[in-house]
């Protein structure tokens, strides 16, 4: 059949005339999932798998995550690493995973065995037996050649937290802390309520608390973080999370960093948590480390660079440009994006959220060292990255090992 | 990775790739924007409730253009019956016209045309011009014969022309129009797109973000 070559041409170009609003769309998709979410609608997904292994671990925690765009930034007192116009022009749309939701009991206790390996201490108060006692940092021993001069200890250690009583009781377990930088010492971890983007918000709020008391024998913490935000739902408005070492500044002299990646420090980190969404919006739940050219950085220094490691996210535009591809690490495939402003950001994206994660993050640090320079080590945070909606995570367990 | 993961990564995948094509389906299928965006975000919501199956067919992509269609022409249908109490007009003055700031009038033009012929003629018409599918995949895709969808395509395109024609009357003194073919006068880019209701009266179309 003949086809009418003018026509063909003029709606050939007709079709690209239309310019879809992927915000828009992804907007209405998740207002789907949203639906699916709430138990009238439920029965259209019995028998249907949601997902991976670390889905179905969701799902029984209760697990409710919506909507999201926009890429959380992670850190505060720093220009946005993406703004609207610039490296954040959402391009793609989110890769759309949809949380698991089987309502159940959100008491989440982590399983008894943790997998060998785990760098979770059993802390022997008298001393660090090699890496496995000090939960925040193995001992210095062996050689902390990285320990610089400036920086008060790198913690050479039994004499760490693990060992001695830690401050943490500063804070009532429940009580919660909702100005920006509050702070909850857990050790040598702190809490602190960042807010570092919320007067982006037309309104809205966080608080943080500890909701297992001082950190366990293991040294392993539990917190939790409520917010609600509202407004420029591109940009980042708060990140509370707990850290080891610098925050833009120092806050202990003992944390054990900082560290100079030469000397292949070892980082593992044990971390389970639940997300419950109230309010579909974007929020992410990322690790966070940075880098300086320096041991000791003051609160004003510029880091090289920064890695962030995305265990679960709602659904959120990935920046334009940057994508590096696709890597397997521990266990999982990330995404690998890079940006650069003051300092390169390499993102690690899990394609598949968790809410279960015992990792080797220097095997990311190993990857990401193929995108950007990391001298050394300042800190490592994990935290929450909200950009609006309303909702809730509890970190049910929690721990960090350097050696 | 689990093979659900690995599912997952797929719709993913398929999501970011698909999305802008699903989108201006539905737009020429149905012949508004807002509205064919939404029909996207449908078919693909409705894709990842059953994306096991999808995955199952021959060609997802297929699959998924069918249930863009689909909802494409089912919501003309509700939404002709909500307005056919309120207009009584020639069809393609029935349905807002849309003037975005950056197509042509001549595209303009086209999509009024289009809008005047049969939700299921245009969708042959656009899928085989416009997405030049072959002509069984178009017969798969409405489910209907191949000899079918030669003659409804044959059909919509005479009616295209003829009526692209009437347009040009129509709407001759309302505007300025370039020379018909190929009308290249592009509208200044520089304000939002709005929707021109033949009342006269514009309405700003939600802010989308560069």
């Amino acid at each position: 059949m003949t086809v009418d070559p003018e026509l063909h041409d003029r709606l050939s170009r007709l079709r690209d005339a239309h310019q879809p609003d992927r915000e828009r769309i992804r907007a209405r998709f998740e207002a789907g999932l949203a639906a699916d979410v709430d138990p009238a609608s439920a029965r259209r997904r019995v028998g249907r798998s949601w997902g991976g292994a670390p889905a179905r671990v969701a799902a029984a925690l209760l697990v409710v995550g919506l909507a999201a765009t926009g890429v959380v930034v992670s850190n505060r007192d720093r220009p946005a690493i993406v703004d609207a116009g610039g490296a954040s022009d959402p391009a793609g749309v989110a890769p759309p995973y949809v949380p698991p939701t089987t309502p159940a009991p959100a008491t989440t206790v982590p399983a008894a065995g943790l997998p060998p390996g785990t760098a979770v201490a059993t802390t022997s108060p008298a001393g660090p037996g090699p890496a496995a006692s000090d939960p925040i940092t193995a001992p210095g021993a062996a050689g902390d050649p990285a320990a610089p001069a400036g920086s008060a200890a790198t913690t050479t250690a039994g004499s760490g937290p693990a060992s001695s009583p830690p401050p943490s009781t500063a804070m009532p377990a429940g009580a919660e802390l909702c100005r920006h930088k509050d702070i909850a010492d857990l050790g040598r971890l702190h809490l602190v309520n960042d807010l570092w983007g919320s007067d982006r918000a037309t309104s809205g709020n966080q608080c943080v608390s500890v909701s297992g008391g001082p950190p366990a024998a293991d040294g392993s913490v539990a917190w939790s973080t409520r917010w609600s935000w509202a407004g420029a739902p591109g940009q980042p408005k708060s990140f509370s999370n707990v850290y080891l070492g610098w925050d833009w500044g120092w806050k202990e002299a003992d944390s054990g960093l900082p560290r100079n990646m030469a000397d292949r420090p070892g980082i593992r980190s044990r971390w389970d948590f639940t997300v419950t969404a109230e309010t579909p919006g974007r929020m992410e739940v990322a690790y966070d480390l940075w880098f300086h050219d320096r041991p000791d950085p003051a609160g004003d220094t510029l880091p090289v660079s920064e890695v962030r490691i995305i265990l679960y996210r709602t659904p959120m535009d990935l920046p334009a440009g940057g994508r590096q591809g696709t890597v397997t690490v521990e266990g999982g495939t990330w995404d690998v994006y890079r940006f650069g402003t003051d300092w390169d950001v390499v993102t690690f994206y899990r394609t598949a959220p968790t809410t279960s994660a015992d990792l080797d993050l220097g095997r990311f640090l190993h990857e990401a060292a193929r995108y950007t320079r990391l001298p050394w080590l300042t800190s490592v945070h994990a935290g929450v990255g909200v950009n609006d909606g309303a909702g809730q995570v509890d970190t049910t367990r929690f721990s960090l090992t350097l050696s | 990775m689990s093979a659900a993961g690995g599912g997952q990564d797929r719709f993913e995948d398929f999501y970011n790739r698909h999305l802008d094509e699903l989108a201006r389906l539905a737009w020429l299928v149905l012949g508004d924007g807002a509205d064919a965006d939404d029909v996207a975000a449908d078919a693909l919501m409705a894709a990842w409730r059953q994306w096991d199956r999808v995955c199952a067919s021959d060609r997802p992509l297929a699959y998924v253009r069918r249930m863009v269609v689909n909802i494409a022409i089912s919501r003309i249908r509700t939404r002709t019956r909500d307005r056919r109490r309120f207009l009584a007009l020639v069809p393609w003055a029935a349905v807002d016209q849309v003037v975005d700031a950056d197509t042509t009038a001549a595209d303009q033009d086209l999509r009024a045309a289009l809008l005047a012929l049969p939700p299921r003629r245009r969708a042959c018409l656009v899928l085989r011009y416009a997405f030049d599918l072959p002509e069984q995949e178009v017969a798969d895709l409405l489910q209907i014969a191949v000899g079918t969808v030669k003659s409804q395509t044959a059909k919509a395109a005479a009616q295209l022309r003829r009526d692209l024609d009437q347009i040009e009357v129509a709407l001759g003194e309302v505007r300025p129009r370039p020379p018909h073919p190929g009308g290249a006068g592009r509208r200044p880019a520089s304000r939002a797109p709005v929707t021109v209701h033949r009342s006269g009266r514009l309405r700003a179309r939600p802010e989308v973000t560069p």
